[in-house]
């Protein structure tokens, strides 16, 4: 077995871990190859195993009631019990127009049941997951797409309505030290203030982040409660329901879901700078 | 006919019962080997849905004299989770996220309770949980990275800084020391 080069790419094939090319050419040498082959076979079966080398988890209660519900839905829209063929636009077909093999393949299979032929067919239906894995990836690579896009761009649309009003005031608050930072959008018309958060770590469990307004010789007020993700950022649109000018923006860490007024000196405080006074 | 051949043959013929069986019978493992993937409870939900309405629907052009219904339904879980990791990654370019949640995978994670261990309890969880464990951790990492994180090699060699051979090397010998675990025939070491 040494010095034949593929085997090496036996293992990465066998977790869809080779390169688009790599993947193509090994595929191809595979068809001449039975050492190859029979290694494919061989370890698909540790592909298997992984698989039960997780703990299997509790699924969330409810779960089987809404798969056997959409199951019965599905059924009612495609009409009588009884049809093989999916036709379900969403379904890849496992091998279009394909009958079920019948079961007459069995005695054949147990007749010769040599080594050379049970990796024969373990390997088949390597390559047939192989190609089924790559055509339902494509499409629900293809939904997951748009449905980015189509999130993307909703929020970007809004965003941008919220940056490009008339009556617009930011503020961009920091520690002397310079971190963290935040800078805040006020979109008067819109009744809208803008979040974005850098290098600022989540609040601690039952905590939060709470932005303050403070007008020139007045209390605070809340502008609303916000986290921000395990990388430090938060990206984050608040209702606003002030009309007054403020002075200041401030930020204080408060026990989950905010208090009426600080209950801590504001780490993170800066002007507001604007338009309309 | 087999128990798995008699089960198809029921979820062609659209019998509930059969896609209530299987789903007890997978449910806990697929939904944990999602979990595993996407570190995220919700996702792992709709992972799990789609995979069982996917072999429900599909049932009918499933030939198991070719393979598991099991193997079958956890390839298309994965593939599915995978899909979405990647649409993850896409929607959220963070890097060093990505990376903390990589290096938060583990294959040989002890059960989180002991309720859940006796769900696992085939032959091969048992023989391939402890050979994971023994795997050198660089020889581990490679086999996560690609099984879990869906990377290939030239990605994870990017990931890992190393060279694309180290990284075929540890796969080869790391896939090699599971697949003796698993069959109990140790190759070339004489003994």
């Amino acid at each position: 077995m040494s010095g034949h080069r593929w085997l090496d790419d036996v293992p990465g094939y066998v977790l869809g871990a080779l390169d688009a090319d790599a993947s193509a050419a090994f595929e191809s040498h595979l068809e001449t190859c039975d050492e190859c082959r029979s290694k494919v076979a061989e370890l698909a079966l540790v592909g298997d195993a992984l698989a039960t080398a997780i703990p299997p988890r509790t699924p969330p209660s409810g779960l089987k009631a809404r798969i056997l519900s959409e199951a019965r839905a599905d059924e009612r829209a495609t009409g009588d019990a009884g049809a093989t063929e999916p036709d379900d636009p969403d379904v890849v077909p496992i091998r279009p127009g394909e009958r079920p093999r019948s079961l007459s393949i069995l005695p054949w299979l147990a007749a010769a049941a040599g080594a050379v032929l049970a990796a024969a067919s373990l390997l088949s239906t390597w390559q047939e997951r192989q190609e089924r894995e790559r055509l339902v990836a494509e499409v629900a690579d293809a939904r997951a797409r748009i449905a980015t896009l189509e999130q993307d761009l909703g929020r970007r649309d809004s965003l941008l309505a919220l940056l490009s009003g008339a009556r617009v005031e930011t503020a961009t608050l920091a520690r002397t030290s310079g971190e963290p930072r935040i800078r805040l959008v006020w979109n008067r018309d819109r009744a809208s203030v803008l979040i974005a958060a850098f290098d600022l770590p989540p609040a601690p469990a039952g905590r939060t982040y709470q932005l303050w307004g403070i007008p020139d010789g007045g209390r605070p007020i809340s502008l609303g409660t916000f986290d921000t993700d395990a990388d430090g950022t938060v990206l984050a649109v608040r209702a606003i329901d002030v009309e007054g000018p403020l002075g200041l923006g401030a930020v204080t860490e408060e026990p989950a879901g905010g208090s009426p007024q600080p209950t801590s000196q504001p780490f993170l405080v800066g002007p507001w700078s604007g338009a309309s006074q | 006919m087999t128990a798995d051949a008699s089960l198809c043959a029921r979820l062609a013929r659209r019998d509930e019962s059969a896609l209530s069986e299987l789903y007890d019978r997978l449910a806990g493992r697929v939904y944990g080997l999602a979990v595993s993937i996407l570190r995220d409870a919700g996702e792992a939900e709709e992972v799990v849905a789609d995979a069982f309405l996917q072999v429900w629907r599909g049932a009918g052009s499933f030939d198991p004299a070719r393979g598991s219904l099991d193997a079958w339904l956890i390839m298309i879980a994965r593939s599915r989770a995978l899909d979405r990791r990647r649409a993850r990654a896409r929607r959220r370019d963070i890097r060093e996220g990505a990376e903390r949640e990589i290096a938060s995978f583990t294959l040989s994670d002890p059960p989180p309770d002991p309720e859940e261990r006796a769900i696992s309890t085939t032959d091969m969880a048992r023989r391939v949980r402890p050979a994971l464990r023994d795997l050198p951790d660089a020889q581990r990492q490679v086999i996560e990275l690609a099984y879990l994180g869906g990377l290939t090699q030239s990605e994870i060699a990017a990931r890992l800084e190393v060279p694309l051979g180290t990284v075929k090397t540890r796969m080869r010998t790391g896939m090699q020391e599971l697949r003796d675990a698993l069959t109990g025939t140790p190759e070339g070491g004489g003994a």
